[in-house]
């Protein structure tokens, strides 16, 4: 039941006494009527109807609840002349307008506009305009609303003449409009009226909108997904049924849902509900209705409370979706400890469902707190979703040594379904270039005076070689003394897989001892000689001396200490004098004053040679092959290299590397940091 | 390759200076004071035109550039010639260079009218012996190269 404007007629002018007007039709219980007059004095009567003011001043909306009337009597002022529209609707939905009409006062020798209205397709539009003046008062109607239905212009009565202007119109736009008039009058008019009424009709609702699965999707059922759709009325009544339509792409007919039953069956059901205005709604089939592997079609329709009237809108145009599984991703590698490379590759393996490949994959890489998908740590790598069917990906950057790490994969197959996170953890022992000491001080140039800040990065690598240093490799330079056997050994590491196992070969009451090959080293300068020891049950009591020895004039410096079972690092400072001492390597030797028995053993690990001042042992062989880049930030956030910073050698003598910064702003603070780079 | 992580950041106070300072970049070894008059030390942004009057057309076409970086005028005293010729070499170099003002007022890349030697305003320069002091007052405009 759709609202249907069923008689429309102009009112006459008339020169005074109540006006009489033949509706030229019977109404119908339920129709509405609308009198839309000037110079009015007071409700319309006539037939069954009881009047309401829309509120707009000479606009009165009846209900007609029995039928039957033929005219109806407008009042009208004494010795004046009334003109105006009549319009008689069947199917509106209410007496009251669809919001408020509006009225306002038209200032003199200026327009107005009333306030937008909201309406919709099945709405009808009022606007009136009534001026006393000279001149019509330029009725302006929404755009959109199609060819006034009626008009009238100047009729005069007693006190002069008025132009009056009376527009209505079906089939109203959908967005909002506004009435607009203007005024000739040099004077404020007390009956200078805009108004804007909007009366609504039912209308059966739009078919529903197929939200998910989307259009062409690709979707797994094996977990019976719910059907979203989309209610759509097109007269704001709201929706108390639904009909739902299934069939496999190809299928000459639908099957429909049955809520009640639970089942599909053969014939159109309405299943009843209650949808807001423009709300969603879910259905569920029944489990094993859906089976990944088909291609389906499916579609719906709305039924509409409409007052009453229960409209049914029509099957919207069928959606389709193709029902598969999601691929699923197994990560292979890297796993355990890495020590060969910072950008270790990811390999994974997938599994598709028949008929899909493999169209993409995403890696995310995080340290820290880990959980079974991305996100709860902190991410040191992301790939984004990378369209490949590639089994395996380098981790391009990001990564550190001494890391913890969880890489995280992702696959995308054919038709655009992703798996599950795949996932594995990993550890970075990669040997990595000893962090410099860092300064940064601000001073001014002692040639020009000019304000700068000096950056100075102290290198503090490891003299000794990477095998030297831990034994990774092998034994490197280390050889034994007559009493004793050196050999490399991975029953005890501190650093990597493998120690230097020294062990005594007999119970000869003179010094063991295992030493290594000198290293080249500056005079005058001071260093510090590092040793990491462990004991076992043979050995732990005896006391060990960790010996420096000073290649030229074989001057020593030791530290005595005690084996023990645990690792403990023994600490010799030294200063290669400035003349006549070139280098220096390191020996470990026994006492044999201290009943030396065969078989006595222990492991040594990280051993180093740095420039005093080193902190903490890092790996060896890096010298001579590194640099440092100097990078400033001005709001900690943004960082840029330092001028003349960026990857500055590093000598093999380990000295000072400076660089001066002349551009920060006078008065600021400015954020220094460097970074060490080999090869 | 192999990288270390960075060093944790350090924090250095720059110092505060009522000076100006032009800097060279390239070769901080030509840094040098030079004294600014504030009063008429002036930032404006332009959009320089180009008025053309084509022959035959009663109509004028105008050119207008769309606004660029800040351009700035230098009121600068030098109050010794080797100041001065200091000066002209850094001028001379067609490098970048950087203006260093006290805190309040910022600082900018900027070149100097290497190419546009007319910039020295030659109405403004006087020069002239008191008590054997020979001061030199020039006005140079400089077109900033990065936004302060």
């Amino acid at each position: 039941m759709t609202a249907v404007l069923r008689h429309s007629q102009t009112i006459a002018t008339t020169t005074g006494g109540d006006l009489v007007v033949g509706l030229g039709l019977t109404t119908n219980p339920g129709d509405t009527i609308v009198v839309a007059v000037v110079e009015d004095a007071g409700s319309p009567s006539g037939g069954g109807v009881t009047w309401a003011s829309s509120g707009c001043p000479g606009v009165y909306v009846g209900a007609d609840a029995t039928g039957g009337a033929t005219q109806i009597t407008v009042p009208t002022y004494a010795g004046e002349p009334a003109a105006g529209l009549v319009m008689v609707f069947s199917g509106l939905s209410t007496l009251s307008p669809v919001g408020a009409a509006t009225q306002i006062a038209v200032p003199p020798n200026a327009s107005a506009t009333t306030s937008a209205l909201g309406f919709t397709g099945a709405d009808y539009v009022l606007g009136i305009a009534a001026f006393f003046g000279s001149v019509a008062p330029g009725l302006s109607v929404p755009t959109g609303i199609g060819i006034p239905l009626s008009s009238l212009d100047d009729f005069s009565d007693n006190d002069g003449t008025y132009y009056a202007q009376i527009a209505a119109a079906g089939a109203a736009p959908t967005t909002p409009g506004s009435l607009s008039a203007s005024s000739t009058n040099s004077t404020s008019q007390a009956n200078a009226y805009l108004g804007l009424l909007v009366l609504q009709g039912y209308s059966a609702p739009a078919p529903p909108s197929l939200v998910s699965p989307a259009n062409a999707s690709y979707e797994d059922v094996s977990t019976d997904p719910a059907f979203t759709l989309g209610y759509q009325s097109t007269d704001g009544t709201a929706q108390i049924a639904y009909a739902f339509g299934l069939k496999t792409s190809g299928a000459s007919s639908y099957s429909y849902f049955n809520a009640s039953t639970n089942a599909m069956q053969s014939s159109v059901v309405w299943n009843s509900d209650s949808v807001a205005v423009s709300g969603t709604w879910q259905v569920t089939l029944p489990s094993g209705t859906l089976a990944d592997g088909n291609v389906y079609n499916w579609t719906a329709a709305s039924q509409s409370a409409s007052g009453g009237a229960n409209l049914q809108g029509a099957f919207a145009s069928a959606s389709t979706f193709t029902a598969q599984a999601p691929p699923t991703v197994s990560v292979t590698a890297p796993t355990g400890t890495i020590s060969g490379t910072l950008t270790p590759a990811v390999d994974w393996t997938g599994a598709f469902p028949s008929g899909a490949t493999q169209t993409g994959y995403e890696v995310i890489v995080e340290s820290g707190a880990f959980s079974t998908t991305p996100g709860s740590g902190t991410q040191a790598y992301s790939s984004g979703v990378v369209a490949s069917s590639a089994s395996s990906a380098s981790i391009a950057s990001g990564l550190v040594t001494a890391t913890t790490y969880r890489a995280f994969v992702q696959l995308t197959e054919s038709g655009g379904q992703t798996s599950s996170w795949g996932y594995t953890a990993f550890t970075l022992g990669v040997d990595v270039p000893a962090q410099p000491l860092f300064t940064a001080d601000p001073t001014a140039d002692p040639t020009t005076g000019a304000p700068m800040v000096i950056l100075t990065a102290q290198p503090e690598d490891n003299f000794l070689t990477a095998v030297d240093a831990s034994f990774e490799t092998g034994v490197g330079t280390w050889t034994a003394g007559p009493n004793w056997t050196v050999a490399q050994d991975s029953t005890h590491a501190l650093d990597g897989s493998y120690a230097l196992l020294c062990k005594r070969a007999n119970t000869t009451a003179t010094n063991g001892y295992a030493q290594n090959a000198v290293y080249t080293l500056e005079p005058g300068a001071s260093y510090v000689a590092e040793a990491a020891v462990l004991g076992d049950a043979s050995s732990t009591g005896l006391p060990y001396t960790v010996v420096v020895q000073l290649a030229g004039t074989h001057r020593t410096v030791t530290a005595t200490f005690t084996m023990s079972e645990g690792w403990q690092v023994v600490s010799v400072p030294f200063t290669v004098a400035a003349t006549g001492e070139t280098g220096a390597n390191l020996l470990v030797t026994d006492d044999p004053q201290s009943a030396p028995a065969s078989g006595q053993q222990f492991w040594l690990d990280e051993c180093g040679i740095f420039p005093a001042g080193a902190t903490s042992w890092a790996a060896g062989g890096f010298v001579g092959t590194t640099s440092v880049n100097f990078t400033f930030s001005d709001d900690g956030v943004n960082w840029y290299p330092v001028r003349n910073g960026t990857n500055v050698p590093i000598a093999s003598t380990q000295a000072p590397v400076v660089v001066n910064d002349y551009e920060g702003a006078l008065g600021f603070i400015r954020q220094y940091r460097c970074q060490v780079v080999s090869g | 390759m192999t990288v270390t992580s960075f060093t944790a950041a350090l924090e250095a106070q720059w110092p505060t200076s009522l000076r100006w300072w032009l800097k060279d970049p390239v070769n901080p070894a030509a840094n040098m004071e030079v004294s600014m008059q504030p009063g008429l030390f002036k930032v404006s942004s332009t959009d320089p035109q180009q008025i053309v009057f084509p022959i035959g057309s009663p109509q004028a076409i105008i050119m207008r550039d769309t606004i660029k970086m800040p351009v700035l005028s230098l009121p600068m005293r030098f109050l010794t010639d080797s100041e001065f010729q200091a000066f002209e070499q850094l001028r001379a170099t067609g490098h970048i260079l950087l203006l260093q003002a006290p805190k309040e007022i910022g600082q900018w890349y900027i070149v100097l009218g290497d190419t546009k030697q007319d910039q020295i305003n030659l109405a403004t320069v006087r020069g002239w012996s008191t008590e054997g002091l020979l001061v030199r007052d020039i006005t140079i405009s400089a077109q900033s190269t990065v936004a302060p």
